[in-house]
């Protein structure tokens, strides 16, 4: 499956909080976001 | 990322920081930080792979060019420790504007390839954007 790309909708995404609450990506909409995805806490 | 956010949030953005290793670490990562932006967990990486975020080959992680990144790291103060987590994942940035829409996309491609912030301000600004795979 190809990855989405610029000008894509980014799809729906679940992630869990630091307490290990699930919550939406969708949640922070409304506003520009910069989506860091780390590789490892090193 | 931390010394831009006052920035970023001037331009009216957001930062959320996406790690996949055990929740303890990254409770411990972000005490340590004192990261001011969200800070969620992908254990299962479902959203690496979702976006297309690939795995380092094995000379990439222990090759030279991440041995002189750690040595510039050292010379400057930071303190690396050990991992147990999968070391050949990698990570990317993804900026999306205010309805989901991606404006750039950089899947890394090396572990330490990662875009400037300065690239990253300009695509949240509404600004060109790049998508590499």
């Amino acid at each position: 499956m190809t990855p989405p790309g610029v000008g894509d909708q980014i799809p729906h995404l679940s992630f869990q909080d630091l307490e290990g609450a699930t919550v939406s990506l969708d949640h922070w909409f409304g506003r520009p976001l910069i989506l860091v995805f780390l590789r490892h806490p090193g | 990322m931390r010394h831009k956010y006052s920035e970023i949030r001037a331009a009216g953005g957001d930062v959320i920081a996406i790690g996949f290793a055990p929740i303890e670490m990254l409770r411990k990562q972000t005490e340590e930080l004192d990261l001011p932006y969200p800070f969620l967990h992908d254990p299962d990486r479902t959203a690496y792979r979702t976006l297309g975020l690939g795995r380092a080959t094995w000379w990439q992680v222990y090759g030279p060019a991440t041995w002189w990144t750690y040595a510039r790291l050292l010379l400057r103060g930071h303190r690396l420790r050990r991992t147990e987590v999968d070391g050949g994942q990698l990570g990317g940035d993804i900026v999306v504007d205010a309805d989901g829409r991606i404006t750039l996309a950089r899947a890394s491609r090396t572990p330490t390839d990662r875009p400037p912030v300065a690239e990253l301000l300009a695509a949240l600004r509404g600004g060109p954007g790049s998508a590499t795979g």
